[in-house]
């Protein structure tokens, strides 16, 4: 399935939930947060939250700001 | 004589928030932290990569500060951009707070009132504790808190301009206009003598960025404005004499010799 991660085309085999999405990009230990299709997924529920195809995912981390 | 400043249900000692773009290195990022004795930064939220992880060295960078986070939405545009935002801002960082910025021109970065205050009022209903970056309208102000911000961050002058307070006049209206509410000059101080402007018209915290972060020697201006904001702070709360149009003697003139030259 596509998927798109941070603007980029990504391909799954399968779907996986949000912590595997992270343990496959090597951020499971990131201090992140993520939306799917524009809705913010709590920590709390990464594990019970699928990806699915088509799904546009943001990963966003703390940076720099005024 | 103790001079705090509550803001929520924080109590602050120091009256400068500081920003943290923009600094040559992290190093200097820390010693500017250090030197402008602020205990709020602001931080932003943007994409991470698995490559880079730069958000991962940052954050290792400033956590260890033991600082309050104010997250902001810098570079929304939009209602729905800011929410989001808001609350991904709120899932990582665990804070209630948020500085909402909801951007109206791409030229001046001049706050849009009308996405501001309806993201101000969907965000307040989810329990967010607004910061609101807005210009310096009354009115604007008026809606703001009527929408619930306990707060108000008016802007001195565009962001990154340094070009100081610019309207003094419609500053000094919202400050005395309610002044039970803590306000904070956000955005456009270049100068600590800037600083001093804001604190003397009565503003309770100045919230600064590139005037530090892109001085010549930015832990020094670090300090040069924390020293500005406590100088103007100390200066408004001592009630400075009134402005006069004519000259007025301060030596006496009783007692003055009378010389026949």
């Amino acid at each position: 399935m596509n998927i798109t991660v941070n603007g980029e085309q990504k391909n799954l085999a399968e779907t996986c939930s949000v912590t595997e999405l992270l343990s496959k990009l090597e951020l499971q230990n990131a201090f992140v947060a993520v939306a799917i299709n524009n809705n913010c997924v709590s920590r709390s529920r990464y594990d019970q939250t699928s990806i699915q195809d088509n799904d546009k995912v943001e990963i966003l981390a703390p940076m720099a700001g005024g | 004589m103790s001079d705090s400043l509550k803001i929520y249900d924080k109590v602050l000692t120091s009256r400068l928030l500081l920003g943290t773009s923009r600094y040559p290195s992290p190093a200097t990022l820390i010693d500017c932290i250090e030197a402008s004795g602020s205990e709020i930064i602001t931080v932003s939220l943007r994409r991470e990569s698995s490559d880079a992880q730069s958000g991962q060295k940052f954050w290792q960078t400033i956590k260890s500060q033991d600082l309050l986070i104010l997250p902001n939405t810098a570079g929304c545009y939009s209602v729905k951009e800011a929410v989001l935002t808001a609350h991904m801002a709120r899932d990582l960082f665990d804070t209630p707070w948020i500085k909402l910025e909801v951007i109206g021109d791409d030229y001046t970065l001049q706050p849009d009132p009308y996405g501001l205050l309806e993201a101000a009022k969907i965000l307040i209903a989810d329990g967010f504790q607004v910061f609101p970056y807005m210009n310096d309208d009354l009115i604007v102000a008026e809606k703001l808190l009527a929408a619930g911000c306990k707060v108000l961050m008016p802007w001195a002058s565009p962001i990154g301009s340094g070009r100081g307070v610019v309207n003094p006049y419609a500053l000094d209206l919202m400050r005395k206009r309610y002044p039970e509410v803590p306000m904070i000059v956000d955005a456009g101080l270049g100068r600590p003598s800037d600083a001093v402007i804001a604190m003397e018209l009565g503003f309770d915290a100045v919230l600064l960025n590139t005037a530090v972060a892109c001085a010549g020697h930015p832990a020094m201006m670090a300090k040069a404005f924390k020293q500005g904001v406590e100088a103007g702070r100390l200066s408004y709360k001592a009630l400075p004499m009134e402005r006069r149009h004519s000259a007025v003697a301060s030596t006496p003139v009783t007692g003055k010799a009378t010389y026949d030259l």
